[in-house]
């Protein structure tokens, strides 16, 4: 359990919570950026609008350029808040990768563009560009596995 | 958040709003020094004063305080005031601490809280200079720590004994403040209270160091028992037994607590909380009759007694509004500092902001997709149909060059800011009959501007104008085959003839569909839905009677009759055959087994999947390396088939590419994940072991669950040859679509005009509307288009137009751009385009197809177009 973003000394003050742990494709060049952001497509989205609802099916990832929005989930007990999604992020893997159900409705804060890449759009990255859709899903991959680890962890700690 | 003021929930001292200006703190901090050296003055000077206004008043307002607003009691702290005088004059050495002090801080200030509280019974309760000497201690203490090491360390966080106390009753403030001395942070501390008050004592609780924490549960759990001792112990004990009381009282509440522990599924800090409140009870339960006695006795005239019951029944309530907030906070707690990445966004790395900022920069033009208003950005170039296809719109696609009518939209606003409609599009307009608003998504290109469409497109206001002088002795016009040719004659007929009596009959059991979409019904779970292109009304409002499921047993020309299946006959006064094709099945061994497929109808697709599904099928063979194959190939791979093509010529779409075109597309096709084999042929298809192989001649042999055979089209042709009519391949025809028997007439795939069966869309719609012409008496001569292609694999964006390889006195240029995949290549003749292919070059189909299909002179513009620059064909 890490909890030093708490006492994050050196960045106390900073207005937003703490850079996120995960980062995808953190180490990816800019010219890939480019290759990679090629292939999506992109859409602006204005404050209040619903872009993903839970239940539907849509199969692609989504890479923030602007704007921040909500992602929630509905229950017996109404909505849930689960996190904010901050600009220069991505969000939407879960569904891309097993091709369920969104688990969660995500709306937007303010307004802002996104990218979005489908399958089919992921698809022809892999034709076009192998390596990096390589890269690309591995780290998709490095990512959920790190999530699943702590949810492991959060299920031992709370011993319920 | 911009506007938001609310701190987040485990916000750091910087991120909370001050709660007073410096200049109040500093005064505030002023007095609090005061009245600490007035009392030690006092205790002195007047210890009966002194005592009860130092140990009844003032001491136990601590505890509450520290429950409620720790932030306060932390900011004008005298001690803390005095600590922080060094750091804030510049005096200080501000020293690190050593291991070993870092280690042993805490126990140090728990051993002197310890010391000071059980030594109160016998000394300091009833001593004035003892207890001014203790104050002394501790605002000296305070000041030599402050005057050796940096920040808070010397004293306030380190050895204070005041600090466990606080740490726990502090945890969840009910009015957080924000610490008014650290500035800056010098990272003096672990999980420091100070800079993250709702934090630090949860942060001690599951720091991975057990000892760490240890020691800080064991004071947790022995509070409440050393809190009972103290008040129970009578005053005059002995010394033996002050302490064994002290000892056997804390004994049993780290007993019991350790009981609890052991048993209790609860987070780890469920139980400090609890004790906590515990130990708190018991505090304010023994204190309240001396701490509100000793207020009465110096404010005087009024009855302690019941105000003691009002604070006991008041602290119980607080302890419970206390431990609810301490249990949320550690739930929230746990969720972000374990679960932190599972519920925070996922980041980018550093190359996407630069790479983000050049791609949202460049906007030439903006789609808004009604009534939702999804704004997407576009670039010129770009038809309607990627854009919506991109952002997850619901639109069928099908041809993707405007003549299936698949994709109608309304155009709401911006309409001139889009690609005029060629000829293709329009045909297929008018056929469709919406309002004059409606576009075919995939032909319109985005030009500028921002425009705004409806997915579903407009109805029509203004019925059709109704034809005039038209032949009123054709009374019956009949045709067979309800695929486009069928449909599009039928559209034609009635355009010019509002009065006969107009019949298709088929033998397929939908109505006409989109033939060219059918690769979804193997790979996608909306069935029919959709691929239908006309809705029922289209048929009833144009008075078309569709006989569906009926199949046409026999023609008889001199009875200017047709006999069906079902033994009706059907009169006619023309005759209009648009019976279609077939996929065509070699001679190939073995074919027939179960698994064996053609796909040319919907049917064929649905049989496809289902059995892929019942079967559990892995591997698929697509025989055919044309158009419909490599569909066909990428609908199985979708659908998750390890998909191996097999093509008998040296390359790929040998009909639309050239060789060098072919290569790149099997590369491309290759990354996908489809392997291709390439001049190979099929030989014979086995059943061994329960596997079904096809062997190949000179390779080894591919195991296929499925055997997809995409090897062209055979004309269907048995009814006419019945009938008498001249047939070779298929049913000959001459210009006026007119076969060799008066009255009758053939179109679409069946037909063979100038010895060639194209097999195409926009050639059945061409003949179609010939047929339907020269059948009314209206002299129409048919002309074959500019055929162009287009592969339907997604990326591939592979198009074919007209002569594709040079020959005889052609020209031609190819440029190649091998990193990107892109190739593209023309072919002209005396300066005038006749063919082009396009590899990786989506927005140039547009004006290449137009150039070409206009045979544009380019003699004027070789350079550009040598250098790359094909905006000249725009």
């Amino acid at each position: 359990m890490d909890f030093s973003s708490f006492f994050d000394y050196e960045r106390a003050g900073a207005d937003s919570d703490p850079a996120p742990a995960a980062i995808f494709l953190g180490n990816l060049p800019e010219e890939d950026w480019t290759r990679l952001l090629a292939v999506a497509q992109r859409r602006k989205f204005a404050a209040g609008e619903l872009l993903l609802r839970q239940g539907e099916h849509s199969r692609a990832f989504y890479i923030v350029a602007s704007g921040r929005l909500e992602v929630f989930a509905s229950g017996q007990d109404g909505d849930r808040h689960i996190y904010d999604i901050e600009p220069l992020s991505v969000f939407g893997e879960q569904a891309f990768l097993d091709g369920l159900a969104r688990s969660a409705s995500v709306r937007a804060h303010s307004d802002g563009e996104l990218f979005i890449i489908s399958l089919e759009a992921f698809d022809l990255l892999s034709a076009r560009y192998p390596e990096l859709a390589r890269m690309a899903l591995f780290d998709l991959g490095r990512i959920l596995s790190l999530r699943l680890r702590e949810l492991t962890e959060l299920m031992l700690r709370t011993r319920r | 958040m911009p506007g938001n003021t609310a701190p987040p929930l485990f916000a750091n001292y910087l991120q909370l709003p001050p709660l007073f200006p410096q200049r109040v703190w500093d005064a505030l901090r002023v007095m609090s020094v005061l009245v600490a050296l007035a009392t030690v003055i006092l205790l002195v000077v007047a210890p009966a004063i002194g005592l009860v206004l130092f140990w009844q008043v003032m001491v136990p307002a601590l505890p509450l305080l520290f429950l409620l607003a720790p932030g306060i009691w932390r900011n004008i702290c005298p001690m803390a005031a005095l600590n922080q005088l060094p750091r804030r004059f510049g005096f200080t050495r501000g020293l690190t601490h050593t291991t070993r002090i870092r280690e042993y801080s805490y126990t140090v200030g728990i051993a002197l809280f310890f010391i000071f509280v059980s030594s109160r019974k016998w000394l300091f309760n009833g001593s004035g200079p003892a207890t001014a000497a203790m104050i002394l201690f501790g605002l000296l203490g305070a000041f030599a720590g402050g005057l050796v090491f940096k920040g808070k360390s010397g004293w306030c966080s380190s050895i204070c004994p005041l600090l466990p106390v606080q740490r726990i009753y502090g945890q969840t403030a009910a009015l957080p403040v924000a610490n008014n001395h650290c500035q800056p942070c010098v990272s003096c501390t672990r999980n420091c209270f100070d800079f993250n008050p709702s934090v630090a004592y949860l942060a001690d609780q599951y720091d991975e160091d057990r000892h760490y924490v240890g020691r800080r549960r064991l004071f947790n759990s022995l509070l409440p028992g050393f809190l009972v001792a103290f008040f129970s112990i009578p005053a005059g004990a002995d010394w033996l037994t002050l302490y064994t009381r002290f000892a056997v009282c804390c004994l049993l509440s780290i007993g019991i607590f350790q009981f609890l522990d052991a048993f209790a599924r609860v987070p780890k800090n469920r139980l400090t909380v609890v004790f906590g409140a515990l130990a708190f009870n018991i505090y304010y339960w023994g204190v309240s009759s001396t701490w509100l006695g000793g207020l009465a006795g110096l404010t005087g005239g009024w009855n302690a007694n019941v105000a003691v019951q009002v604070v006991r029944a008041g602290i119980l309530v607080l302890s419970v509004i206390w431990i609810r907030r301490g249990f949320r906070v550690e739930d929230a707690f746990i969720l972000k500092a374990v679960g932190k990445t599972a519920n925070s966004s996922i980041g980018l790395g550093s190359g996407a902001v630069s790479a983000l900022k050049q791609a949202t920069a460049a906007q030439q033009a903006e789609l808004v997709i009604l009534p939702d208003e999804l704004k997407v950005p576009a670039q010129q170039g770009q038809t309607l149909l990627e854009l919506i296809e991109g952002c997850g719109g619901r639109i069928e696609a099908g041809c993707r060059m405007g003549a299936c009518g698949a994709d109608p939209v309304a155009i709401r606003e911006g309409a001139e800011g889009l690609s005029p409609a060629e000829e293709d599009e329009l045909n297929t307009l008018a056929r469709l009959g919406f309002a004059p608003n409606t576009r075919m998504a995939c032909c319109a290109r985005v030009q500028r501007g921002r425009i705004g469409i409806v997915l579903t497109p407009d109805k029509a206001t203004a019925p059709p104008a109704a034809a005039s002088g038209f032949d009123r002795s054709i009374r019956n016009v009949l045709i067979i085959g309800n695929g486009i040719a069928g449909v599009t004659a039928a559209d034609h007929v009635r355009r010019r003839h509002p009065e006969c009596t107009l019949r298709i009959v088929a033998d397929e059991n939908h109505a006409l569909y989109n033939r060219m979409g059918i690769s979804r019904l193997v790979y996608g779970r909306s069935a029919m839905q959709g691929l239908y292109l006309m809705a029922d009304e289209w048929y009833r409002e144009r008075n078309i009677e569709m006989l569906l499921n009926t199949a046409a047993r026999s023609i008889d020309p001199s009875g200017h009759c047709v006999c069906l299946a079902d033994g009706e006959t059907l009169e006619y006064d023309r005759l209009i055959l648009a019976c279609g094709s077939s996929g065509t099945v070699p001679a190939l061994e073995g074919w027939g087994l179960p698994g064996c497929f053609v796909l040319r109808s919907a049917d064929d697709a649905m049989g496809l999947r289902s059995f892929v599904q019942k079967e559990q099928a892995r591997y698929a063979v697509v025989a055919g390396g044309g158009l419909l194959g490599l569909e066909a190939a990428y609908a199985l791979h979708k659908l998750g088939l390890k998909v191996t093509v097999v093509e008998r010529n040296a390359w790929l779409l040998h009909r639309q590419l050239d060789e060098r075109g072919g290569r790149m597309l099997q590369g491309y096709l290759a990354g996908l994940g489809i392997e291709i084999v390439t001049a190979r042929e099929s030989l014979r298809l086995v059943r061994e072991d329960g596997r079904m192989l096809l062997h190949l001649r000179d390779a080894a042999p591919l195991e296929a669950d499925v055997l997809v055979m995409a090897a062209g089209i055979t004309p269907n042709i048995t009814l006419a040859r019945a009938a008498g009519l001249v047939v070779k391949r298929g049913v000959v025809v001459d210009s006026a679509m007119r076969t060799s028997v008066e009255g009758i007439f053939a179109v679409g795939d069946m037909a063979e005009h100038a010895g060639r069966i194209p097999g195409l869309w926009p050639v059945a719609v061409e003949q179609a509307e010939v047929a339907a012409c020269n059948a009314l008496g209206e002299a129409r001569e048919y002309r074959e288009p500019v055929l162009s292609t287009m592969l339907k694999v997604v990326g591939a964006d592979v198009y074919s137009m007209g002569r594709f390889e040079a020959d005889g006195s052609d020209e031609s240029l190819v440029l190649e751009d091998e990193v990107a995949h892109r190739y593209r290549k023309l072919v002209w003749r005396e300066g005038r385009l006749v063919g082009a292919i396009l590899i990786g070059w989506p927005d140039l189909a547009g004006p290449v197809g137009g150039a070409v299909k206009s045979g544009r002179d380019i003699r004027a513009k070789i350079k550009e177009l040598q250098t790359g620059d094909w905006s000249v064909l725009h």
